[in-house]
């Protein structure tokens, strides 16, 4: 059972990477690497517990393979709690610009076999190299500390991989990895970006992305709230009568 | 099985959802209350974010009273002009409570309101309920007194007297204002419709008979629910229609066991059993503001852009 699940992801796979190389040697310069996704859109749906997609590509060159995938980004706040009369409340918060709402690193082999560490730090490679400014005029101590507990919170939301996933080779050339996408990943679109690394130096990159959004009911509903407050308003409360009275109607003893 | 809410932007088991209306709607049924202060509590428990919560608790509110206010009107027992002065005050109330409570969202205090808000009053409440039942117990087991039927308060010599024939009242306008304006504020920071409170105020207060002041109460919580269901729309965009329907579903089939259910129990036992949930339901609010927090860091996207 778990062969056959197994030899038909391949099969799909090398379909997949067969199609890649064609129109790869149809072109007239060879790359040296190339990615993509398997799912360009992922739809939010009423079932929706997170999703799984997977990249894969062809690299012809040599050297080892990296793929950082980047969520889209907001602002955030972090609140520090203190005790004031006995309870715990909000106090300290700083207030990050361009936060990732998603974050992960998969690659061939360990990133410090294959680059020293200020190569990652200079592509952000990892969630520690992810250039995050504390907005207004914070100490830099402060800073790192509002700073670790921003990734903590990701990290434990399973957001920002706290694993590093395994790029896996067929030969030399094909090359897959899956990407576990959580239930609480935001909808938007997901840049990613492939590396082939020789030396400790880039040899070549290949971006490519993907969308998860909210589809049919859950995107009607979502965007009825956020466009229309009003109307929304008006059908929540028409919504909540005719349940009631309906109700009311199905018991009456 | 899970259910995506599409405005909380949560994934949950339908199943939990199902059963948290089910028990709550189970209480109200066989105790007769709204059910809304057990409601609201719950949803944040199981992780629904609390602005959601209570936004969504006010649209839940404003179904389960439309439903209940139906055989209150059969019975005639519905003071409309009571009702419409009362929501004078709720709406304002609601209004206020409403620009309050986006106002402590900004500055990141609104979960501790929150939180402050249910210690205190499922404290007071359930405390009340709790020794009114244990005396009421007492009592039962002595010589049943008599109690008179209506009372001159202080309230009754204030100014804008108004006629309420079916209440069987001449009183001034202001209580009744005053005392939808205090619900309407609780209706829209705690996502209640507010009865245990407004009940007991309308009929030791304002001198209602017992039957009208439940009817009219439940007329008055829809509509201070629906404006505050309304504003919360439109100001925090924190209703979210799929979670209200989901646990109105699970709160109208448990109703209608919890009636059942009820009425084959004493009352003051009754009683004594509802004050001691609402009491512990309150100190487990209480104990998450005091026990120190696993991690003392909070992050949520800044809102408004």
């Amino acid at each position: 059972m778990r062969l056959a699940v197994n030899a038909a992801r391949w099969i799909d796979w090398l379909v997949a990477a067969a199609l890649i190389l064609s129109i790869d040697m149809a072109s007239a310069r060879a790359e040296e690497l190339m990615g993509d996704v398997s799912a360009r859109l992922i739809e939010i749906r009423s079932n929706y517990t997170g999703a799984s997609i997977v990249l894969f590509g062809t690299r012809l060159g040599a050297g080892d393979v990296v793929v950082v995938i980047r969520g889209p980004t907001q602002p955030e706040v972090v609140r520090q709690k203190s005790r004031v009369g006995g309870i715990w409340i909000n106090n300290e918060s700083v207030i990050f610009d361009d936060v990732p709402g998603f974050f992960a690193v998969a690659a061939s082999r360990p990133l410090r076999e294959i680059a020293p560490e200020r190569l990652w730090a200079s592509l952000q490679v990892g969630a520690e190299h992810l250039k995050l400014t504390p907005r207004g005029d914070i100490k830099p101590a402060v800073a790192q500390l509002f700073r670790d507990a921003l990734l903590r919170s990701k990290n434990d939301l399973g957001l920002y991989g706290r694993d590093r996933g395994i790029i896996e080779f067929n030969g030399h050339s094909l090359f897959r990895t899956d990407l576990v996408l959580p239930a609480y990943a935001p909808d938007g679109g997901y840049y990613v970006t492939f590396y082939l690394v020789n030396k400790g130096a880039v040899v070549e990159t290949h971006n490519t992305f993907f969308f998860i959004n909210k589809a049919g009911f859950e995107r009607d509903v979502f965007d009825f709230a956020h466009q229309h407050p009003a109307l929304y308003g008006i059908a929540a409360i028409v919504i909540a009568v005719l349940g009631g009275g309906l109700a009311a109607a199905l018991f009456r003893r | 099985m899970q259910i995506y809410l599409p405005v909380a932007e949560i994934s949950v088991n339908v199943l939990i959802l199902l059963g948290l209306g089910g028990l709550v709607g189970f209480l109200s049924g066989m105790f007769g209350v709204g059910g809304g202060f057990l409601m609201t509590p719950l949803m944040i428990f199981i992780g629904v974010p609390a602005a959601i919560a209570v936004g969504t608790g006010t649209n839940q509110v404003a179904a389960a009273s439309v439903s209940g206010v139906l055989a209150h009107w059969r019975r005639g027992n519905v003071d409309v002009r009571m009702g419409a002065v009362m929501l004078a005050g709720g709406v304002a109330g609601s209004g206020i409570g409403v620009w309050v409570f986006r106002l402590l969202s900004d500055v990141g205090q609104i979960d501790l309101v929150i939180s402050l808000a249910y210690v205190l009053l499922l404290g007071t409440v359930g405390g009340l309920t709790v020794a009114e039942s244990f005396r009421a117990i007492a009592r039962s087991r002595r010589s049943p007194t008599k109690r008179r039927l209506h009372t001159h308060f202080w309230v009754h010599g204030w100014p804008l007297k108004m006629r309420f024939p079916k209440s069987k009242l001449y009183i001034s306008a202001l209580p009744p204002v005053s005392i939808g304006f205090f619900a309407g504020i609780l209706a829209a920071i705690m996502g209640v419709g507010g009865g245990f409170l407004l009940i007991p105020a309308m009929i030791y207060l304002l001198g209602m008979p017992t039957a009208v002041a439940v009817g009219t109460s439940l007329f008055h919580i829809i509509f201070v629910t629906a404006a505050a269901t309304f504003l919360h729309a439109v100001t925090n965009q924190t209703v979210d229609v799929v979670l209200a329907l989901v646990v109105l579903i699970g709160a109208v089939i448990g109703a209608q066991i919890g009636t059942r259910v009820g009425s084959q129990l004493r009352g003051e036992q009754l009683r004594a059993l509802l004050g001691l949930m609402v009491l512990a339901v309150g100190f487990k609010v209480g104990y998450d503001l005091v026990v120190e927090p696993s991690d003392m860091f909070s992050v949520v996207p800044l809102a408004g852009e």
